[in-house]
């Protein structure tokens, strides 16, 4: 393996490789994303939102003051990709994760050999109010052999392609980082789907009747979707704030559920979701949340004698010949190993409850997430020497661009190291993309008509 | 066609042309001409979510049905359609969940970080209302991956669903109904279930006394649960002695001192009622560790983070409660042990720098 080199010299973000491997990956996944096949949503969202960070100038001549995404897609491509996004619009609102199972709702031969996109026709409405009308179930199915409250095969096809909380959150911010004007999104239906997907409990569920229970990450994507389509009514806030309360732990942090342990990514969530309902204020527990989150800055394990080449042995990374780089990435709970993408959850949740992140170490954690880049394919990986995926690359690179960006109510962050150059556009924080798409996205759906709500 | 010759390839055989398949007219997936993130599927995963398409869009709920999804799930544990129509199917036939367990004990071992593995397992289990299997299943599953975020929030539902008696995370209807006279019976095991999950968190820590889910565990068990006793003096004072012990022999244990902090927090106790124990271990003085508590081992290396960040943490509480007036001299110590922290833990200098700063201010102290 190609080792050695990136080492010996400072290091830098492989910007070239980086938006080629992005690009590559949004047109085509090898065969290991299979596992995620019914996310495809997401993946699309990692691989764009990372373009829309990235910088053009290493790709193009064009206009330095565009991004990545600007240059690298065609204005057919991206009109097919629009396209490809509200084909996954469900008919009552609402995304699907993927189209894995489109073609299995008519019974019909000749329409199933058609992928035409889904028409809201009287078959369609009909499905949609029956889904509507079926009852949440709870976590669990009744018991076997009882009458079962799953729907009846006639009445089950619409059920097994339902729309789902996080698949349409990054729906949503892909329209806006492809600059969709959103005159074809049912925000309507929308909001519908995100109060029907709110329990009991204040939680939300996946989708409305989901076995799952629901987490932080449903509620987060329900909130942000609020945020940005500037509507709160389909949420319950107090009731839901009050479900994330049950997900704090005594050490701090929050978990999936009431009871288990904590971790970055429901931590982030959480924090996410008491700052876009303007709730920061009531943040319970402050104190410690901050000390946990701090507390997850630490160095990376030694790496094993596969990963190191000869010249470069165990004990020297360990040692006092040799210094090692210094570097320290995040692990997302107590005890665990660093992972790259946990650079990007905690330093997030700790600058939505700080004005900037003079708390942590930016520098080392930067010096850590170079080292997990893929020198020769471009990407980043969970950890140095491991094999990049879209999902660690963009959190990664969203790591980075808060790390160098400062808030605007805050001086630039001073620790930084000037040595690392990181031509990244800065990110909102709490709705996860970049600023500028941010900002056109509110813009975009402040044009549209104001919503009429029916009874 | 060319799946024919992609079979003769690699000797694949789809399923349309098996026995008993015949009838079936796959249905290949409707992708959009410009999909995003196109997945390169193998041609078992396509032959096979094909197929998949086919049983749906007929409604069959069939042995086929299960042997197309078990197929799918192998290759693709994360698709939320496949394992309910799987398990929808496994209903609708009256199928033997038992045997679904035993092929979810084998699955899980390598989708362990599957979401839809684990709810599966809990509709199964649902339906079989029955947990005889769950408990050893979950500890067999944790003994290959201690931490496991997904088993143990299995763990955890388990305990709440079958065995809980004051916490009710899930519905009461939904729990399983006992009659008065299988009661004395239920209630002996339910006892013994919580008493026994107290012993298998103290048998982890003994494997590695940093393990923070198990940390975690125990004190979900101990004081959250309902079933722990977390409310009586001696329970409390229980819990405090076993972490002691502990962090006398291994000082240098965060998991430990956040648990030691969640018990006083829970009782209503000052951080400074340990200070006797705390302050051998901060300020490197093994030797005056009191008679009544645990002797510090030659092996713990001091001074430990934690115990430093105890002491101040403790004056910074005191500091605050004095205000001030009264509280400037140990709002000062405070500083001053936050700031000793910066040489032992560089990484959080900033931090350190900031509860110093925090600390003062709060006593009236300009920084």
């Amino acid at each position: 393996m190609a080792q050695n080199g990136a080492t010996e010299k400072e290091q830098e973000l492989l910007v070239r490789q980086t938006v080629m491997y992005l690009y590559r990956s949004a047109k085509f996944l090898p065969s290991p994303y299979v596992a995620e096949d019914s996310s495809r949503m997401s993946l699309a969202y990692f691989c764009l939102s990372a373009l829309a960070l990235l910088p053009s100038e290493a790709v193009s001549s064009i206009d330095p003051s565009l991004a990545g995404v600007d240059v690298m897609l065609k204005p057919e491509q991206r009109k097919g990709y629009v396209d490809w996004v509200y084909r996954l619009q469900a008919p009552g609102g609402g995304f699907m994760g993927s189209d894995s199972l489109a073609g299995t709702e008519r019974g019909d031969e000749e329409e199933r050999s058609l992928p035409t996109p889904i028409p809201l026709d009287d078959k369609e409405a009909a499905d949609f109010a029956r889904l509507m009308a079926f009852p949440d179930s709870d976590d669990e199915d009744p018991p076997h052999g009882e009458g079962s409250a799953l729907p009846s095969a006639s009445t089950a096809e619409s059920t097994y392609c339902p729309p789902n909380l996080i698949q349409s959150y990054t729906a949503l911010l892909i329209l806006g980082i492809l600059n969709d004007d959103f005159t074809r999104l049912n925000r309507a239906g929308l909001l519908r789907f995100v109060a029907r997907c709110q329990m009991d409990d204040g939680s939300f569920a996946q989708f409305p009747g989901c076995p799952e229970p629901g987490d932080p990450r449903s509620t987060y994507s329900a909130f942000a979707m609020s945020s940005i389509l500037d509507d709160w009514t389909a949420v319950d806030v107090d009731r839901a704030l009050h479900f994330l309360e049950t997900c704090q732990r005594p050490e701090g942090g929050f978990a999936t559920r009431p009871f288990a342990e904590p971790q970055g990514g429901f931590t982030y969530c959480s924090i996410a979701c008491y700052h876009l309902s303007s709730r920061l204020a009531s943040f319970p527990n402050s104190a410690r949340h901050l000390r946990w989150l701090v507390d997850r800055q630490v160095r990376p394990p030694p790496r094993s004698a596969d990963d190191v080449s000869d010249e470069e042995s165990d004990d020297e990374e360990q040692s006092e010949q040799g210094e090692p780089k210094d570097m320290a990435g995040f692990q997302g709970r107590s005890g665990k190993d660093t992972d790259a993408c946990y650079s990007f959850w905690m330093t997030a949740a700790l600058r939505l409850l700080r004005p900037d992140l003079s708390l942590l170490q930016p520098e080392l954690d930067q010096r850590w997430l170079l080292e997990c880049q893929h020198k020769m394919y471009g990407g980043i990986a969970r950890e140095p020497g491991a094999l990049p995926d879209v999902y660690h690359t963009y959190l990664s690179l969203a790591a980075l661009s808060l790390s160098v960006t400062p808030s605007p109510s805050s001086a630039p962050i001073a620790s930084a190291s000037p040595s690392i150059s990181l031509p990244l556009r800065p990110l909102d924080p709490a709705w996860n993309v970049s600023l500028d798409i941010a900002e056109r996205m509110r813009t975009a759906l402040a044009a549209l008509p104001k919503l009429e709500l029916d009874g | 066609m060319a799946s024919a010759s992609a079979a003769q390839e690699d000797s694949y055989l789809p399923f349309s042309q098996r026995p008993g398949w015949e009838d079936l007219q796959p249905i290949p997936q409707a992708d959009a001409p410009n999909a995003l993130v196109p997945i390169a599927y193998t041609e078992h995963y396509r032959d096979a979510m094909d197929t998949f398409r086919a049983l749906v869009a007929k409604g069959e709920k069939s042995p086929r049905a299960i042997e197309v999804t078990e197929q799918l799930i192998r290759m693709n544990p994360g698709h939320y359609s496949i394992w309910a129509y799987r398990a929808e199917t496994l209903l609708a036939t009256n199928a033997d969940l038992s045997k679904e367990l035993d092929l979810m004990d084998e699955l899980v071992k390598e989708h362990i970080k599957s979401y839809q593995v684990w709810q599966h397992r809990r509709t199964i289990v649902t339906s079989l209302q029955s947990s005889t299997r769950e408990l050893p299943f979950t500890t067999r599953a944790l003994s290959f991956d201690s931490k496991n975020y997904h088993t143990w929030a299995y763990r955890q539902w388990v305990l709440c669903h079958f065995f809980s008696s004051q916490t009710t995370p899930a519905p009461l209807s939904e729990r399983k109904a006992t009659s008065s006279a299988e009661e004395d019976g239920d209630e002996k095991k339910r006892k013994s279930v919580w008493q026994e999950e107290l012993e298998y968190t103290r048998e982890l820590l003994e494997k590695d006394v940093r393990n923070n889910s198990a940390w975690n565990h125990r004190f979900f068990v101990v004081f959250e649960s309902g079933e722990g006793g977390g409310e009586e003096k001696e329970v409390v004072e229980r819990e405090i002695r076993y972490t002691k012990t502990l962090l006398s022999l291994a000082p240098n244990n965060p998991s430990a001192w956040n648990y030691l902090r969640g018990i006083l927090s829970h009782s209503h106790l000052p951080l400074s009622s340990l200070t006797p124990f705390v302050t051998p271990l901060a300020l490197n003085t093994p030797a005056s560790m009191p008679a009544d508590e645990p002797p510090v081992s030659d092996k713990a290396e001091l001074p430990a983070v934690g115990a430093v960040e105890w002491l101040a943490d403790a004056g910074a509480e005191e500091a605050e409660k004095e205000g001030t007036e009264g509280g400037r001299e140990k709002g000062v110590e405070a500083a001053a042990l936050f700031r000793s922290l910066i040489q032992f833990d560089p990484i959080r200098t900033n931090y350190w720098q900031f509860r110093a700063d925090e600390v003062l201010q709060k006593v009236g102290i300009a920084v």
